[in-house]
């Protein structure tokens, strides 16, 4: 029992590790991005989140992940050949199944170009299991074998207007290396 | 005090704050007020499942399927139990009942049943367990209480890793919706049910087809359903049973009615709907199977071929574009002014670089449906298409 405790610390305190703004490398050395003044970092094996006043008021993700590995819900997988289109509508359709994300209500489905590459950005809207109404605009696309996402996700009174500029900011340093 | 712990913990971890907590574990169900303890939480887990924008908004399928279980409902039963069926909008089989008589049926159940003698038989198991008080049963009997929390945990496991409506529910509702009653109510459940059904005039020996035909959806892709015909007593048991009784009990009754046609006109829109839900979780086969089925009510629905389309098109396996290819023709020419399969013939054709052909499949549709939510992307496919020279 005294492990589980531990671990819930440890798990808390990770939750909290600050580093400084600037360019930020990952270790895989696969992508690059500038994180702005003022947000800290959290980078796990699987993602970079950072967030300026915690995640539960707002935070960036960015995230590669081979095409083939699967998703959550859906049994569909994306692949190169994809349109950023039919990869959107394939994200959306795991967004949707995702019973985390009560209310899921799309707002805009458009193109985007990120580092030169043909992409999609995704609008919605959610509640939490806490009733609070969350917005998040997800980016997309897929090169080679791998799909990149790059999400910003903030509590929709105040918050998500507020840091949005910054974030099309850091969207526009985003580079694959 | 160990176990205890480490239950609050987990359902901690499971449900945050939002979903009522496991107190009712932990009264005393001899007394008088643990009923109305029980029934106050089950309206807390059914608040929380009513907001999460996860029920089908569909009033005339809700009164349809109120109008049976009042069919259904027997006599002296208490005053105030009052039984109210909702819809989910999950392709996932299964139905639950929470002891307050609120019964919640998925889409997933619904639209794989063939007429309302089997709807009638499912109400009335649901109806069995708040009738017969299974929960307060089963909370009542619990004599080893490490194992009934080993149990819960093991419940909470399975709810975390599924994306299943439970997680919205508490111990009442995961209960009913995940782990099931004991072997021996569910049978009565299936027993009693059938009574009820039966009286109510309905074709009973339609449960053993209901269930043939569920375990062969199960079958088909190998869906994991642990839900209703994954708890105790398996499939295989309950349909052995229920052929048990339909050979001795019921064998002298006449048959009951089916109302196939009234049920089929109330519930078309569910298997479609349900076709697309199971679209988007990628599981082809059973999509299609359900646009079949829905086709077979409806042979003419633009939006079904559209939907077959889709399902080929997506799966993309050998023949599958040629496949969708006809499906979106037919439901044009089923509805020459449906946007959505003229935009799918154009992104047939520009994958395939047939960019003169996809441009006009495209400007039909922007057309067709100038608002389109994803006209950004037709105005990209059209601009692409006039700077190579297609225009």
């Amino acid at each position: 029992m005294k492990k589980l405790l531990w671990l819930l610390l440890v798990l808390l305190i990770g939750c909290v590790t600050t580093h400084d703004a600037g360019t930020y490398l990952s270790s895989d050395n696969r992508f690059s991005v500038e994180i702005p003044e003022g947000w800290r970092r959290l980078e796990t094996d699987k993602y970079l989140m950072i967030t300026k006043d915690g995640p539960f008021l707002q935070y960036a993700l960015i995230q590669q992940r081979p095409t083939d590995r699967p998703f959550r819900y859906t049994r569909k997988s994306l692949n190169g050949s994809m349109l950023p289109q039919e990869a959107a509508g394939l994200i959306i359709d795991e967004l949707a199944s995702d019973r985390n994300l009560q209310n899921f209500h799309l707002i805009e489905n458009a193109p985007v170009r990120i580092d030169g590459h043909e992409g999609f950005r995704i609008l919605f809207s959610y509640n939490d299991k806490k009733g609070s109404t969350f917005k998040t605009l997800y980016c997309g696309f897929v090169t080679g074998n791998s799909f990149y996402n790059i999400r910003y996700s903030a509590a929709m009174r105040h918050y998500f207007d507020k840091d949005l500029a910054t974030f099309e900011q850091l969207l526009g340093t985003f580079k694959v290396i | 005090m160990k176990h205890l712990f480490i239950l609050l913990t987990v359902c901690w971890l499971a449900f945050g704050c939002t979903t009522p907590g496991p107190v009712c574990v932990y009264g005393d169900p001899a007394t008088p007020q643990y009923e109305t303890m029980l029934w106050q939480r089950a309206q807390e887990e059914q608040a929380i499942l009513n907001n999460s924008g996860l029920l089908y908004p569909n009033s005339e399928l809700e009164d349809y399927l109120n109008h049976v279980a009042r069919r259904l409902q027997p006599d002296g039963i208490p005053s105030d139990l009052s039984f109210k069926i909702k819809v989910i909008q999950d392709p996932n089989l299964n139905a639950f009942a929470f002891p307050n008589g609120v019964i919640y049926v998925h889409t997933g159940i619904l639209a794989r049943m063939d007429n309302e003698a089997q709807l009638a038989l499912l109400l009335a198991h649901e109806m069995t367990h708040c009738i017969n008080r299974h929960t307060m049963r089963v909370l009542g009997s619990i004599k080893n209480r490490s194992k009934f929390i080993a149990n819960v945990q093991e419940t909470l496991a399975r709810i975390a890793l599924t994306q299943d409506v439970a997680k919205f529910l508490g111990l009442t509702g995961s209960m009913a919706a995940v782990a099931g009653y004991t072997r021996e109510l569910e049978t009565e459940a299936d027993q009693i049910g059938l009574d009820i059904a039966a009286n109510a005039g309905y074709d009973v020996n339609e449960v053993v087809r209901l269930f043939e035909h569920l375990k062969n959806e199960m079958t088909m892709e190998g869906l994991v359903e642990p839900y209703f015909f994954g708890t105790h007593p398996n499939v295989e048991q309950r349909i052995a049973n229920v052929r048990g009784w339909l050979n001795t009990e019921y064998r002298s009754k006449n048959a009951g009615v089916t109302n196939t046609l009234i049920f089929q006109s109330k519930l078309s829109k569910v298997i479609l709907d349900n076709a697309s839900l199971d679209l988007r979780l990628g599981r082809f086969l059973v999509a299609r199977r359900g646009v079949k089925k829905f086709l077979q009510i409806k042979p003419d629905d633009p939006q079904a071929y559209y939907l077959l389309g889709e399902i080929h098109r997506q799966r993309g396996q050998k023949d599958d574009l040629k496949a969708a290819m006809g499906f979106y023709q037919k439901a044009i020419s089923l509805n020459p002014s449906f946007a959505a399969p003229h935009k799918a013939i154009g992104l047939i054709h520009y994958k395939d670089g047939e960019k003169h052909q996809a441009k006009k499949y495209f400007e039909t549709c922007l057309l067709l449906s100038p608002d389109s939510p994803d006209k950004a992307y037709i105005q990209g496919y059209l601009n692409h298409c006039s700077k190579n020279g297609e225009g």
